[in-house]
């Protein structure tokens, strides 16, 4: 099964989101401290279009594991809070226990397509990897239109095509295709994300890719953590030699991509869109 | 987190009823927003508001 395999525009199912994301939650949090690194780098892009202001208002919706909403926090003043939600309990768990220090930090399970929050009432929106596993994103991105107030300006990373990010492919190939996964890339192609937020209202959007490259080493199963959590219901029901088979293929695959130093290019590609309401 | 952990105040006075956009009142006690107008009433669970129609509980039954 080859990366390009996978279509955009494929929407989810809200039952099978919710169970993929209850069923992933601990692994997403078992994960999050190992990923900092990752995560940060993909943090930068988004809170430097968010540019945000220690009094202002941020509702990160999807916040999963909790990044960005803690860094965000982390930087707020004594007015500013920020509002780290999720659909799912589940995933909001273990980003409570990493950010129950921040003063400036809340959290709520929300639905984003019917935000429990006035129009007009926050400064800024952001949403991480999270809008494509929203049935209706639409919706979603009218929501956050109405709660944004003038001049607000609304941020979301979503991933691109499978074929530009390697874990993805690799874990994907091993498995021999996983119809599952298809949603990740729903707004993978250029200018989907631009016309999604357009179509809801915002006057200024700019979509642009965010790519990074960096160089793993062959040996490690640094790919460990995208197996768990894009992939956990999958695995659940692979039998313990199955899913030990499958990690032997990933390996497998990984060496014989090594250069001779060991170490194997792992390519990321993401789509950011910034949008402002005026 | 023990079933004890408070919610941050801050937020209850943002927080809306999803469903009509309309006022919450807190209810201390039973740890619940009501919506009056929407005849809902949304949990607190550890602290935090699940605020979502399918987890809420009718005023009315």
């Amino acid at each position: 099964m080859s990366g390009g395999g996978r279509t955009a525009g494929v929407p989810p199912v809200r039952e099978h989101e919710i169970r993929r994301w209850h069923e992933s939650g601990q692994a997403w949090d078992r994960w999050a401290d190992a990923m900092a690194d990752p995560a940060a780098r993909l943090n930068g892009p988004l809170l430097a279009a968010l540019d945000l202001r220690p009094h202002h208002i941020l509702l990160d919706l999807a916040s999963g594991a909790g990044e960005p909403a803690i860094t965000a926090a982390k930087g707020m003043g004594p007015t500013g809070r920020v509002l780290a939600s999720d659909l799912v309990p589940a995933m909001l768990a273990g980003a409570r226990r990493r950010g129950v220090s921040v003063d400036a930090l809340s959290f709520m399970t929300a639905d984003m397509t019917a935000l429990p929050l006035g129009s007009a009432s926050v400064d800024r929106v952001s949403c991480r990897f999270g809008l494509m596993f929203v049935p209706d994103a639409a919706r979603a991105v009218a929501e956050m239109h109405r709660t944004l107030r003038p001049g607000g300006v609304a941020a979301a990373l979503c991933w691109g095509p499978q074929a530009d990010n390697t874990l993805f492919r690799l874990v994907d190939d091993a498995l021999g295709g996983m119809p599952e996964l298809a949603v990740l890339f729903r707004f993978a192609e250029d200018g989907s994300l631009a016309s999604l937020f357009q179509g809801a209202g915002f006057n200024t959007v700019a979509e642009s890719p965010v790519r990074q490259t960096a160089l793993a080493d062959a040996a490690k199963p640094f790919w460990r953590p995208t197996l768990d959590m894009a992939f956990t219901p999958a695995l659940a029901r692979l039998a313990r030699e199955d899913r030990a088979a499958l990690e032997g293929r990933i390996a497998a695959s990984v060496r014989a991509q090594a250069d001779q130093d060991g170490r194997v290019p792992v390519h990321l590609h993401a789509r950011l869109v910034v949008a402002r309401k005026t | 987190m023990s079933d004890t952990a408070k919610v941050d105040p801050k937020l209850l006075e943002i927080l809306v009823c999803p469903l009509t956009k309309g006022p919450l009142s807190y209810d201390a006690q039973r740890q619940e927003l009501i919506s009056q107008q929407a005849r809902l009433a949304y949990p607190i669970r550890d602290g935090i508001p699940i605020m979502l129609v399918d987890e809420a509980r009718s005023l009315d039954d």
